[in-house]
């Protein structure tokens, strides 16, 4: 790290370019990367305490387990705080929670662009009618996602 | 990474409190100090992963369920439907309807004779496809939030789940029996936020009677679909693929069905089914021989200009037929979802 990464004053030069930008929004993953980044220089200046293990240990052998686990957390800071940073390295190293679908071979469909949706959606005009007006098979196939009537014979 | 993980699992229990309660009926329910932060008294725990249901059409059972779907007519009102699933535990299930409250009615009475039908002939498709059947990606696109408080379904206690789907497809809400995790209520919303079904239990016999019963069967034959040609229901058409899903969706299977002459010029149908775990949507096709076509001018089978566009008890479907072919899209994703589907076929 340089000097000027490690204040917390940007270079002037930064600054300026910063400032010639305008209303230039930053993006949302931009704010994302900062927070996390927060996390880890705020965790960097913290020690873990040595008889970590000892409380983890015997506060899980004081609670034992539930059959139904329904739980809500009240954090305490430090342990809080560790299990943030581990949870940050997890992610950054691609934990196998994090993979498990995408390691089965299972292909999920991308969110596109406005426009790629837009050139896909100029390519049909749709008609809207009573849902009598559409064919059985349309119709079959709404049913077995619902219950679905004919209104008209109500 | 395992080792990290465990630690990371075993640092988390340290940071938090439990408070177990036990309430007067011996139900064990747990609450939580909601000791500052962020977390407010009202929160609920997030869950690391999705939890597993269990399904009502796999156990020998009898249940009574109320439906309700929105009207078309009738803007913010419901059909409620009174119906009840009995199923044998060996693989065979029966969907009948016992009384209805149409939109505007205050009392259930007789189902119409067209309701009967529809379940007559729907009652398997109902069951195998209306009712949730959570499938994979959960974690994915949606996230999961358990309620810390036990709520009662039909006098069972059931544990709540909130889902919220992260690419706002529409979120969702799960009743599950907590002794034996099985699906007894759910509410789906569309992106807007409203109800598009709500299914919840009233009445359940775990020790039923089936006597006389007859249990459901496919309108039709059907077998999974292979691509190499090998299917005993043929297909004449080369299928058309979807260049766009909604986010998130993959495909789930893939069947066809023998329906060759249900309609006029009617051949086979292809029937793909995409979910991106919790929604679910239909990719349909078959080919048709008519020569009216209601596709515009085009006379190639793989364009259209226009398709016709409707929706019905929260499904919405398009259908449109370029030459030689019929194609639909039926789902309850917003509509412009539904309408991007189905243009990327072309």
């Amino acid at each position: 790290m340089t000097d000027s990464q490690q204040s917390s004053e940007l270079p002037p030069q930064v600054i300026a370019e910063l400032r010639s930008m305008g209303d230039l929004q930053a993006p949302p993953e931009l704010w994302q990367g900062v927070r996390t980044r927060l996390i880890i220089d705020k965790l960097e200046t913290q020690q873990a305490p040595s008889e970590l293990w000892d409380v983890v240990h015997a506060q899980l052998t004081e609670e034992g387990v539930t059959a139904r686990t329904t739980k809500m957390f009240s954090l305490r800071p430090m342990y809080a705080a560790a299990a943030a940073l581990l949870i940050v390295l997890g992610v950054a190293f691609q934990s196998d929670w994090a993979s498990s679908d995408a390691g089965s071979g299972l292909q999920l469909a991308p969110a596109i662009s406005a426009e790629a949706r837009a050139e896909f959606l100029s390519r049909v005009s749709f008609r809207e009618v009573q849902p009598h007006e559409m064919s059985g098979i349309s119709r079959a196939l709404a049913a077995s996602l619902s219950v679905t009537i004919n209104e008209e014979n109500r | 990474m395992r080792w990290l993980s465990l630690v990371c699992i075993s640092l988390l229990f340290a940071a938090c409190e439990e408070v177990h309660k036990v309430n007067a009926s011996g139900v064990t329910t747990q609450s939580a100090t909601a000791g500052g932060g962020n977390i407010p008294d009202t929160a609920a725990g997030f869950l690391s992963e999705p939890p597993q249901f269990t399904y009502p059409e796999y156990s020998n059972i009898y249940l009574q369920r109320e439906v309700e779907v929105p009207s078309n007519s009738a803007a913010g009102d419901f059909h409620v439907f009174h119906e009840a699933l009995r199923a044998d535990g060996q693989g065979s299930f029966n969907l009948e309807i016992i009384e209805t409250m149409m939109a505007g009615d205050t009392v259930f009475g007789a189902p119409s004779a067209d309701v009967a039908i529809t379940y007559q002939d729907q009652q398997r498709y109902m069951v195998k496809y209306r009712d949730i059947h959570l499938g994979r990606a959960l974690s994915l696109n949606f996230n999961w939030t358990e309620d810390p408080v036990l709520q009662q379904i039909a006098g069972v206690d059931c544990v709540h789940y909130i889902v919220e789907s992260v690419h706002g497809l529409g979120d969702a809400e799960f009743w599950i029996d907590a002794s034996n995790d099985m699906l007894l209520a759910y509410t789906m919303f569309d992106n807007a936020g409203e109800v598009t079904l709500k299914l919840t239990t009233t009445v359940i016999d775990n020790t039923p009677v089936h006597a006389g019963v007859e249990w459901s069967s496919p309108l039709v034959d059907e077998e999974d679909y292979d691509p190499d040609g090998s299917n005993t229901i043929a297909l004449d058409i080369e299928v058309s693929e979807p260049l766009y899903l909604p986010p998130g969706f993959y495909k789930k299977s893939v069947r066809v069905l023998n329906s060759f002459g249900m309609f006029q010029g009617m051949g086979n149908l292809h029937v793909a089914l995409f979910s991106d775990g919790i929604h679910q949507l239909f990719i349909a096709q078959h080919a048709y021989t008519s020569v009216v076509n209601n596709g515009g001018t085009s006379q190639s089978p793989n364009s259209i200009t226009l398709a016709k566009f409707s929706e019905t008890g929260g499904i919405r479907m398009v259908e449109g037929n370029p030459p030689l072919k019929k194609l639909y899209v039926v789902g309850s994703m917003p509509r412009d979802e539904i309408h991007t589907v189905f243009s990327s076929l072309f």
